[in-house]
């Protein structure tokens, strides 16, 4: 049977199977590149190194940040954060705590951090031994990456595009399904292809995950002090998100959640296109 | 790999990975490592602590130092912790903490080196002695607990739940100074002796405690008598203690 001659529904559910196949297929051959590399990754004891690779070095300092407020090292005012005082410093040992104190020897907003040049540096710090481990993409992930995701565009692509052809030829212009469709698994290829996590990162974020589960369990007991680095491993591991408000009040204050009232609205390719979107794809128009 | 029994996966891996940390750190100079509590016998709850005890030759700082994140993240995984004993020490710990290392005794399983416990007894004089200090210790902080917290019943429910560790041990120390056969665990020891008290409003409180370890709450009225009868069950077994001196 041509799939090129399937119309409609019939066709955009082609097009959606080969599109899962395409990117779990894309997906397999990088997960295999990116795990074929036998290095152990140590055991990550550093809150500040596995925020980093959970979700980035904003969230490395967000948390050293909490952390150092946590410990009584920095005071929170309103909206912004200030070193408690000048032997605050010479108390911590990382480089990161460092940068953040010495950033807050006057008093700042805590967004401010993201954009510190010291700040930023300790956290490269952190990018390069993820790297080193194979745990954040780098150069060469995105070359090895290249080929899969081309390959993967060729074919959602070219299906996609000798569909259109042929609806188009055919005198069919109700082709806004597919261009969608097209539009959307071109997106994910891409994201596949440019993801900041190698597929050992992925893996080494779910493994500390099921570690600290029992921390995340007894998440909104923990205790405030800093006497330990619970707080600090947790918010680490899960989000800030996971810390109980209550306790943590200043992270609303610092950080606040982004309010949204649902109103933003994708529109629709399909209908702007001006293709049939009421009545048509019951006639087998939609797919072209 | 030490035999770490029937754990929970995350709970084997924390304790394997912190005593390897532990070989490596202090060497030759540890002697043993000794899983003790609930982790020992194999019954931990989500909520349950891992308690570890290593004893050392000796605590050199820089051995110390390179011990500090495999416990801090021991703590925030399992919430593991750590006691570090010099072998000169486990006499006389024994003999000042009679109550907990005759705990410790009943319940370990050695994970590395030799069993540091093998032929040591807590003297019945230090046990007894201190099973009755323990036991008044307690007594006196439920009341105090009592009166502070109970107009805040969510908070009593905590004080019932954190009886439970040493009414249980001590209840296992008084059975085991009265000779009778060791029961399987100081949960049961505990319930054994409330049981021949033949008062089923203390039975009642044990069953209340457990649930409190549990859920960490009670139902609404339950919390406060649960309390003043673990308060009567300790004065009973301190009584009862005091029949051995």
């Amino acid at each position: 049977m041509n799939p090129f001659a399937l119309h409609g529904f019939a066709f955009l559910f082609f097009y959606l199977l080969v599109g899962v196949a395409v990117l779990v297929a894309m997906r397999a051959v990088m997960r295999a590149q990116e795990t074929a590399d036998q290095r152990e990754v140590p055991r990550m004891t550093d809150p500040y190194l596995i925020a980093c690779l959970r979700a980035g070095k904003n969230e490395a300092l967000r948390v050293a940040t909490v952390s150092l407020l946590d410990r009584g090292l920095l005071v929170q005012s309103g909206e912004e954060v200030k070193a408690k005082s000048g032997n605050a410093l010479g108390m911590v040992q990382r480089p990161l705590e460092k940068a953040v104190l010495g950033k807050f020897k006057f008093a700042g907003s805590a967004h401010e951090l993201f954009k510190d040049t010291a700040a930023i540096k300790a956290c490269d710090g952190y990018t390069k031994v993820l790297r080193s481990y194979g745990l954040v993409a780098d150069s060469r992930t995105y070359a090895a990456r290249l080929w899969p995701a081309l390959a993967a565009l060729a074919v959602l692509l070219g299906v996609g595009g000798a569909k259109i052809n042929i609806a188009l030829s055919e005198g069919r212009h109700n082709i806004g399904f597919l261009i969608a469709l097209m539009g959307i698994f071109s997106v994910l290829a891409l994201y596949g292809w440019f993801r900041r996590l190698t597929a050992r990162g992925t893996d080494t974020v779910a493994d500390l995950q099921e570690l600290f589960s029992r921390l995340k369990l007894r998440g909104k007991a923990l205790r405030k002090g800093g006497e330990t680095n619970e707080v600090a491993l947790l918010a680490a591991v899960f989000g800030l998100s996971a810390l109980s408000p209550s306790d943590f009040p200043f992270l609303e204050k610092l950080y606040p959640s982004k309010s949204s009232d649902g109103s933003s609205c994708g529109s629709s390719s399909s209908c702007s296109s001006g293709s049939s979107c009421s009545g048509g794809c019951g006639g087998g128009g939609c797919g072209g | 790999m030490p035999d770490t029994g029937s754990l929970p996966a995350v709970v084997e891996r924390s304790i394997n990975d912190f005593l390897a940390a532990a070989q490596s750190a202090f060497g030759n100079d540890l002697v043993s490592a000794v899983l003790y509590g609930s982790a020992a016998e194999g019954r931990m709850r989500a909520t349950s602590d891992v308690n570890m005890l290593l004893v050392l030759a000796r605590f050199e700082q820089s051995a110390a130092d390179n011990m500090r994140e495999p416990l801090r993240l021991a703590r925030a995984t399992v919430q593991m912790h750590a006691m570090f004993i010099l072998e000169s020490e486990i006499a006389d710990a024994m003999e000042a903490f009679a109550v907990k290392f005759a705990d410790i005794n009943a319940r370990h399983r050695v994970l590395h080196g030799r069993d540091p416990f093998a032929g040591l007894n807590p003297p019945r004089e230090a046990l007894v002695r201190r099973l009755k200090q323990v036991l008044l210790n307690l007594q006196l902080r439920l009341r105090e607990r009592y009166v502070l917290t109970s107009l805040r019943e969510e908070q009593l429910a905590l004080a019932v739940a954190e009886a439970a560790g040493p009414l249980r041990a001590g209840a296992a120390s008084l059975r085991q100074l009265e000779g009778a056969k060791a029961a399987a665990s100081p949960k049961e020891a505990l319930e054994q002796l409330v049981a021949s008290f033949g008062d089923a409003t203390l039975s009642g409180a044990l069953q209340d405690m457990s649930a409190a370890r549990e859920t960490g709450e009670l139902p609404p009225g339950r919390a406060g008598p649960a309390l003043l009868a673990l308060i009567d069950i300790t004065h009973r077994l301190r009584e009862r203690t005091g029949r051995l001196a």
